[in-house]
């Protein structure tokens, strides 16, 4: 009885000859270079006993849509007769948070226009009892969009993120008995790895560096104010608000339409972007007046820290979203850990330095073991000077009490870490996916 | 927005209906019609990209000169006009007409192709070539063994309960038959495809053969003495409709299956296997390619695999066969390929049939009595597409003249001297049939031809006018420029077939006498009515054996005499990005295939240090280019695939590897005779 439309993907049918990219391509007017829907192709080297598939995603127009979820600027909004998620243009602010918390990778940015844009289900074909372009070019009929029974459920398939969004799609997988046979000659070492250095991350440290340097100003300007309410060093209320105002504008200023950051908080009731923006302002506001007017002992001045520990939080909530390969859901990176043992070395609380110094030391190790070789290799120059800088600060100051040498290099630690963090950071998109399955195949192991 | 019916002409298996949109002179979209069966679902992806192909910026629009500095300058219709006439009147007057070599290829297909050669017959004559660079062994092979280039039509595949892809990568080259392979599959067809490549096509079949690249004869003679052996031949069968088949059961157990296993480099348990599914299944369709059979030995391998389908009974029946070429809509004309590709047995003193086109170059160079001096060039791009570029190249230098009529700069076009601008399949009527589905369509006119191009027919026209040719006959046999006078020039090909344009107008017509299921009556058109696995014909035709005894291709690394030197087969197969070399420059074709790369096996690339991605550069005795390594451990070991198509300007013009041999039968091109090495760039 319960049944819907949506896209039906036959991985058995379908031959991965891109028709549907580049009928969406031509049909929406994308330049030659762009699509809303992708074919992501596993085993496209053809590893020995493992299955080839051709996973043909647009979005997916979820039930419960984590796009719109976690849009700040509301832009999201859904056809109550399609059903299909649509953005307006008008409204997004381009900060590119949906493509990170979509699992099927299905926004993308209109570089041109600077907002985010995707697979709009060609909504008026649709409206009218139509099909999408992708679907009316499918030469070999893998690719439909049709009603479903809710109970019809997606089979594995290499790269699919069965996620809890409640997709609008079905995927059929491979039937058990198709799969291809061995061949003569297998290669003595699979030549898998060659691949994953061609995927194209979301995230890169060139592009996000005004975010790393933010997120790393917001935990400093917590932890200089929470010390302070320990008895620590009173920060002067102007470089207070004027470094929080410089990251605020580098991350403004990231954004694909600067002019519409005024819509960032406009979500604030679901998602983690809204409540960073409206926590950080209400920190730096609170934490500004309290530190030029008020003793920092009073309530205002506790309601600020507790601001601020709420403010780290949603940074790293809106970072939970992405992951480090290998990594652990904690990390040294996280900026409520750096928030917090800035905290204890401006208040001389050394006991807490040694502490949280100990674990960042030892997550930041986990972090990096876990990591791919080849990136742990190019990441190994600065593996040095992040672990030197922290045990120097951290022992500088057990030792000898606090210095500004001491902090500084605490900082210049947090710095390299916050970066290499940025750097190391993925997106699970398909593609991905596909690879790191294929890696866990026994067949691509080798002999 | 005006809505059309039309069909897509190029030199294509699916030669698919569509429906175009129009609005003010412009191609707007372009979809599935279902009006043909075959072709029900969507299009491909050169189908879609029509649209910037019709209205493409690099589209040559006006007639071109060559400039001394070897630039090309916009000049005049009448200018080049009477340039190319006074250049063919000096030619026929000096050497005559026969020293100009007209040269078409399957750029596209239509009716009114036909009209170039009226109008050289008017001129007094040329040069043309024979032979064909596709397919022709294949169609010989059958054409000797079956009497007929006929299969069951496409929809019956889903009857089949086993499907043998011989060769044929349907996912890339005839993207609508995968329709059909898996309704059959999900009836319980089992799928086997044998290539040396793991292809798209084998990707969900049960079992992939990828024997020693030009040694399938073996195979299949491998596989007919296991089927005699354990009896599971169609005994009953081979009485009533086999010719020949005690002298070729005796020929078959002439070699151990070892050693035949050995030769085409296949294990024995997967011959066993094959032969197992073969004598057990039916019916069984095979589904044969044209790589197998573009080699020198091809016409004795592929009349081998059609007595896999003899011997088993698979002929005749539903689900069942032997499909390679089906021309049941290659109705116009008396005789059809590949006999119409041979040269004469009489020369007419007309038109030369002088020049074989698996040896285009070495052939041009060659020929006296008169020397070729003029090259008119349609339909084709031979720079890039023909063996032995650099023979090619050579040849046309040579020439006094060449002019070239094309939509954009290809190779070819660049070598010419004056390049006149081609029509596009939207801008002049024109009916056709296919060669996998046996409809006849109908394309109409639906765009004014672009800037200043003129039809081939006008510009035969122009020049017939200015060389006083144009009477009453050739008035006649070349439809004047309208759509009406092109349409009562079709009208008049169509009345002998009681059609007519309307009922063409109208959707996809089944060819008059076309079949679903091919010699169900028994009746095979050969000379002892019979399937002829020895056929005196081959003897007497071609000089080779009457029975399908398999050799060694010329150029082959299991040869004893194989040069070191070039350890590695290369095979330029086709991609489903592109039609031969067209469409490769279109914009959205280049997003999907931007750069030509060579596959190559992981054991083969770590032997020659060679990693994902690097500039590697592939060579022979002939020749090389500088491509990238795509490591594929799909591919046979020793075999390396670049696909065929690129332009020089891509620099994978895989011709300058290629040698210009012809295969055993029909004088076909023996393009994967081909040795090379490749060593990093």
């Amino acid at each position: 009885m319960n049944s819907r439309h949506a896209f039906v993907l036959d991985v058995n049918k379908c031959t991965g000859c891109h028709a549907c990219e580049v009928a969406c391509r031509i049909a929406n007017g994308w330049p030659a270079n762009q699509s809303w829907r992708e074919v992501h192709t596993f085993n496209e080297l053809h590893v020995p006993g493992v299955e080839l598939v051709h996973l043909s995603l647009a979005c997916n127009h979820c039930h419960d849509a984590p796009c719109m979820e976690q849009c700040p600027a509301l832009a999201y909004y859904r056809d109550p007769v399609t059903n299909a998620v649509l953005i307006n243009a008008e409204a997004c602010l381009g900060c590119g948070y949906c493509a990170w918390v979509c699992p099927y990778g299905a926004p993308k940015l209109d570089a041109e226009n600077g907002v985010m844009t995707k697979c709009t289900l060609c909504n008026d074909k649709v409206r009218q009892g139509g099909r999408p372009a992708c679907v009316t070019s499918c030469p070999t009929g893998a690719l439909e969009w049709r009603e479903v029974a809710e109970a019809e459920l997606t089979q594995e398939v290499p790269g699919f993120a069965q996620a809890r969004t409640d997709p609008s799609i079905r995927v059929v997988g491979v039937r058990e008995e198709r799969r291809v046979p061995a061949q003569a000659t297998p290669p003595a070492q699979p030549p898998w790895r060659a691949l994953r250095d061609r995927i194209t991350p979301l995230i890169t440290l060139t592009h996000e560096w005004p975010l790393a340097v933010f997120t790393l100003v917001v935990a400093v300007l917590v932890g200089w104010l929470a010390a302070h309410q320990w008895g620590g060093p009173r920060p002067d209320w102007r470089v207070f608000l004027a470094s929080g105002v410089v990251g605020m504008g580098l991350s403004a200023a990231h954004l694909g339409r600067s002019r519409r950051a005024w819509r960032a908080p406009l979500h604030v009731g679901r998602s983690w972007l809204s409540r960073e923006v409206v926590l950080f302002s209400a920190f730096l506001g609170l934490g500004t007046a309290v530190l030029a007017w008020a003793p920092v002992a009073l309530w205002p001045g506790r309601l600020a820290v507790v601001l601020g520990a709420m403010l780290l939080l949603a940074v790293d909530r809106v970072y939970g979203v992405t992951r480090v390969r290998g990594g652990a859901a904690w990390h040294s990176a996280h900026v409520l850990g750096t928030g917090l043992l800035l905290a204890a070395v401006w208040a001389r609380v050394d006991l807490l330095v040694l502490l949280v110094g100990s674990l960042k030391f030892i997550f930041y190790l986990l972090r990096q073991a876990g990591r791919h070789r080849q990136n742990l290799a190019a990441s190994l120059g600065l593996t040095v000077p992040r672990l030197g800088f922290l045990a120097a600060g951290v022992g500088g100051i057990l030792a000898n009490g606090f210095s500004p040498a001491s902090l500084a290099l605490i900082l210049a630690g947090e710095m390299i870490d916050r970066g290499l963090y940025y750097h190391e950071l993925e997106i699970p998109t398909p593609a991905s996916r596909q690879l790191d399955e294929l890696a866990a195949r026994p067949q691509a192991q080798g002999s | 927005m005006p809505e059309f019916l039309t069909a897509c002409p190029r030199n294509c298996y699916s030669t698919c209906a569509m429906k175009v949109t129009v609005e003010d002179s412009h191609l707007m979209a372009l979809e599935p019609a279902p009006a043909n069966e075959a072709t029900a679902e969507g299009l491909c992806l050169k189908g879609l990209a029509y649209a910037e192909r019709a209205h493409s910026p690099d589209r040559i629009l006006h007639p071109l000169r060559r400039q001394p500095d070897g630039s090309f300058a916009r000049i005049t219709w009448d200018a080049a006009l009477d340039e190319i006439t006074g250049q063919l009147r000096r030619t026929r007057n000096e050497f005559g007409p026969q020293a100009i070599l007209h040269y078409a290829a399957s750029g596209t297909k239509g009716l009114l192709n036909q009209c170039s050669l009226d109008f050289w017959r008017h001129f007094g004559g040329c040069t043309t070539t024979y032979g064909d660079l596709c397919w022709p062994a294949g169609l010989e092979a059958t054409r000797l063994t079956l009497g007929a280039n006929i299969h069951n039509a496409p929809p019956d595949l889903v009857n089949a309960r086993l499907i043998i892809f011989w060769g044929k990568n349907a996912a890339e080259t005839n993207i609508h038959q995968m329709r059909f392979v898996t309704a059959a599959q999900d009836r319980g067809a089992q799928l086997v495809v044998i290539d040396p490549r793991r292809t798209q096509t084998s990707e969900r079949a049960e079992l992939l053969i990828q024997p020693r690249p030009g040694t399938d004869g073996y195979l299949a003679v491998a596989v007919a003495q296991l089927l005699i052996r354990k009896g599971q031949v169609a005994e009953e069968f081979i009485g009533d409709h086999v010719e020949g088949y005690p002298e070729f059961a005796a020929m078959v157990n002439e070699v151990p299956l070892i050693e035949l296993a050995r030769t085409c480099d296949v294990p024995v348990h997967a011959i066993e296997q094959l032969a197992a599914l073969l004598g057990t299944i039916k019916p069984a369709t095979i589904c044969a390619g044209f790589g197998m059979q573009r080699y020198t030995n091809s016409g004795q391998t592929m009349r081998a695999l059609i007595a896999l389908c003899a011997i088993t009974g698979n002929l005749g029946r539903p689900g069942a066969g032997w499909a390679y070429a089906n021309l049941q809509s290659h109705v116009f004309a008396e005789v059809r390929d590949p006999l119409a590709s041979l040269p004469p047995a009489k020369p007419d003193g007309v038109v030369r049939v002088g020049v074989s086109t698996a040896r285009l170059g070495r052939d041009m160079l060659a020929l006296q009595d008169p020397p070729l001096k003029f090259a008119w060039v349609e339909r084709g791009n031979p720079l890039a597409q023909n063996p032995d570029t650099h023979l090619v190249r050579e040849a046309f230098a040579a020439l006094d003249f060449r002019v070239v009529v094309e939509q954009f700069l290809t190779d070819t076009a660049r070598a010419a001297d004056i390049i006149l601008p081609a029509k596009n399949m939207f801008e002049q009527t024109d009916v056709f049939g296919a060669y996998w589905h046996h409809y006849l369509q109908l394309k109409p006119q639906v765009l004014p031809p672009a800037g200043e191009v003129k039809p081939e027919t006008e510009i035969f026209r122009a020049l017939a006018r200015r060389l006083d040719l144009l009477d009453a006959e050739l008035d006649a046999a070349i439809p004047g420029p309208d759509d009406e006078a092109v349409r009562a020039w079709l009208d008049r090909q169509l009345a002998p077939l009681n059609l007519s344009l309307e009922d063409l107008a109208a959707g996809p017509v089944i060819a008059p006498g076309a079949q679903e299921v091919v010699f169900a009556d028994g009746v095979y058109p050969t000379p002892s009515g019979r399937i002829e696995l020895r056929s005196e014909e081959a003897a007497a035709r071609w000089g080779l054996d009457p029975l399908p005894r398999p050799t060694l291709p010329v150029e082959c690394a299991a040869r004893a005499d194989a040069d070191p030197a070039t350890p590695l087969q290369l095979l330029t197969p086709n991609t489903k990005n592109r039609i031969h070399s067209q469409f490769g420059n279109l914009a959205l074709i280049r997003t999907h295939d931007p750069q030509p790369e060579v596959q190559i096996h992981p054991d083969d690339a770590r032997a020659r240090g060679i990693r994902f991605g690097d500039r590697v550069r592939i060579h022979n005795g002939r020749g090389g280019i500088t491509v990238l390594a795509r490591i594929d451990a799909g591919i046979r070991q020793g075999c390396v695939a670049v696909t065929n198509g690129w332009w020089g300007s891509d620099g994978g013009l895989v011709n300058k590897l290629s040698a210009g041999r012809e295969t055993d039968l029909a004088h076909g091109a023996a393009f994967h005779d081909n040795l090379v090495e490749v060593t990093r760039a």
